[in-house]
């Protein structure tokens, strides 16, 4: 196993593509970070004009509720959760990217047979790559958090008055975009773990396209039409399903991965209420544990499957 | 162990049409055995069944007396098949290094592996620049010293020559004869027919995915020998036609001369048939054997494919 481990260092040290996400991802968290935080204070509410007294003490206490809301995400521990929001979309094509040129490109250059000459273990050259894979993954989402964890104390957003935050009047337009309450460590860590966990799901299903389809373009466009095609499904189910079949599309990778958020969320209180799809007609909320258990069977499936199509697959190239 | 390569009843279909269709292969070891055979006739297909690349449809392969998929078998086979498959942001070097290592050699070992390999081939001068700088040649170079990593016992290759210069084709030549000399096996896939005349003590001629020749490659030009007999007169020639085929052996003429006819060596030899002719009082005034090259018994076995 060291062997194998060895020769994917060499492999993978001399890959530009791979550095630049590993490092850009992070780059681009704290690019997002900074410039929100230094944007959060430009908010406020401005008084115009003659404005009678009475009603300028309560714009004041609402600009004041203003200021506070706009800092909660980024003080400590809820600014590790803003880093990762900030960064979704990129982690998740980042890591996307990665599964399908580590697997992809070993048949796209035709090396996948000589690596099956040299090591006809497919299993363990597989459960190696996978490793760095996840190695890879995890050591961006680590470098996120890290951030989330650290810029607060770096670039500095004055809290202002939390007190100030049960001033917020929605009726007033200033509608909060969550819960104010604050967020324990735990909490945050939860919803840290979720986004990880989507985003194993996506490099479980791109990984599998790239071995099946044997390239790094045809896998990403392969999870592309899986995720359009699940999309289109959930649409067509939920408009027309009755009964049980109500459940299916609580059944499906994304839909799963997107409410494993939402659930950790609303678990750690930075959530109110239902969101996103699930305040949609048709929709049918599955207890959290059971959704998980869901998303588990999906990635161990998806997972599981790599080593069949490899272990399986002719070698053409 | 007697066969380095043994393959007994190799199927294997693309859809519906058969690859390689029922082929048996012993590769005695020791051995530098030819391999040809027309475009499409199933060469590839045939050597990736017998390194595991593929899996067959039916029949059995044993490489150095083990499955293809052992990798204690495998660490005692080099193979080129086809188009080099190397990494083209690492260096010659680097690739040989990343292949040593995968197949656990380390430090001194590999390095010493690898400095051999790009020393036979040639590539030491360049081992530091990168693999996707390289031309055809370099890399069809880089991939036999691959092959040759691990001091291989037995060496595939499949058309070593492609993408080769003239200097080039004569050194992996001088190589496959190098390594014939140290007792390696050596199984070689060629369209180059004088490549096998000159380098090969066996060869197994494949046409549409089935074998149509196997043997000592003499026995194969032998097989492809022709008799020549000259007669004074046409009268001789046509008697002589006569009795050859009432004895069984095919004749045919010898261009637009009437005097002239030729035989085929597979039944008698020549001494036995001028015996024959002798006995029918048939004396000709010329009788000699012509020797086939590969090339024209490579063209009768596959219809001038």
């Amino acid at each position: 196993m060291l062997s194998l481990a060895r020769a994917d260092w060499f492999r993978i040290r001399r890959r530009w593509d791979v550095w630049i996400i590993v490092l850009g991802i992070p780059a681009l968290a704290l690019l997002a970070y900074v410039s929100g935080a230094l944007s959060s204070g430009n908010m406020q509410v401005q008084i115009s004009g003659d404005v009678p007294p009475e009603f300028q003490a309560q714009m004041a206490a609402q600009d004041a509720a203003m200021r506070a809301f706009n800092a909660l995400p980024y003080q400590f521990p809820r600014s590790i959760v803003t880093v990762l929001e900030g960064s979704t979309l990129w982690l998740v094509i980042g890591a996307a990217f990665l599964a399908a040129s580590l697997l992809g490109h070993e048949f796209s250059w035709g090396t996948i047979r000589n690596v099956v000459l040299f090591q006809p273990d497919r299993i363990r050259y597989l459960a190696v790559r996978l490793a760095w894979i996840v190695g890879l993954v995890v050591a961006i989402f680590l470098a996120l958090v890290a951030l989330g964890a650290l810029l607060p104390a770096i670039v500095r957003v004055d809290p202002g008055d939390p007190a100030a935050l049960e001033n917020l009047d929605p009726s007033q337009g200033w509608v909060p975009y969550g819960p104010t309450a604050s967020v324990s460590l735990g909490g945050v860590l939860l919803v840290a773990g979720a986004f990880l966990v989507s985003v194993a799901g996506g490099v479980a299903l791109v990984g599998l396209c790239a071995l099946k389809f044997r390239s790094v373009a045809s896998g990403l466009l392969g999870a592309g039409i899986y995720v359009a095609g699940e999309g289109i499904f959930i649409g067509l189910v939920m408009s027309r399903a009755t009964g049980d079949l109500r459940y299916l599309p609580q059944l499906t990778l994304i839909t799963r991965l997107t409410a494993l958020v939402g659930d950790a969320q609303q678990a750690a209180g930075l959530a109110s209420g239902a969101g996103g799809m699930s305040s949609s007609p048709g929709w049918v909320a599955l207890p959290p544990l059971v959704g998980a258990s869901i998303v588990a069977v999906w990635i161990v499936g998806l997972i599981a499957l790599w080593f069949v199509v490899l272990r399986r697959a002719d070698i053409h190239e | 162990m007697d066969a380095a390569i043994e393959a007994r009843g190799l199927v294997r279909h693309f859809g519906s049409v058969p690859a390689v269709d029922g082929i048996d292969l012993s590769v005695p070891v020791g051995s530098v055995y030819g391999f040809l055979g027309p475009n499409g006739s199933g060469k590839t297909t045939t050597i990736r069944l017998l390194l595991g690349l593929l899996r067959p449809d039916r029949g059995t392969v044993r490489l150095m007396g083990g499955s293809p998929r052992d990798p204690a078998c495998l660490a005692r086979v080099g193979a080129l098949v086809e188009r080099p498959a190397l990494y083209p942001y690492l260096s010659a070097r680097e690739n040989l290094l990343l292949f040593a290592t995968l197949a656990g050699m380390a430090g001194r070992d590999a390095n010493l592996a690898i400095d051999r390999a790009l020393g036979i081939v040639g590539l030491g001068a360049v081992a530091r620049r990168k693999a996707g700088g390289f031309s055809t040649g370099m890399l069809q170079r880089l991939s036999i010293a691959l092959a040759l990593l691990r001091d291989p016992t037995l060496v595939i290759l499949d058309e070593p020559t492609n993408g080769l210069d003239p200097a080039g084709v004569v050194d992996v030549r001088a190589l496959i004869a190098e390594l014939a000399r140290n007792g390696r096996t050596v199984f070689l896939s060629t369209h180059v027919l004088t490549e096998v005349e000159q380098l090969c003590d066996r060869v197994a001629v494949l046409q549409r995915g089935r074998l149509v020749a196997d043997g000592l490659t003499r026995e194969l030009l032998e097989r492809g020998q022709r008799l020549a007999i000259g007669f004074d007169t046409d009268e001789e020639a046509v008697r002589a036609v006569r009795v050859l085929e009432e004895s069984g052996i095919a004749t045919e003429p010898a261009g637009d001369q009437k005097t002239a006819l030729r035989v085929s060596l597979d039944s008698l030899g020549p001494s036995a048939i001028n015996r024959l002719l002798a006995e029918h009082d048939l004396h000709p005034a010329e009788l000699v054997v012509r020797r086939a090259s590969l090339e024209s018994v490579f063209l009768d076995l596959t219809d001038g494919v």
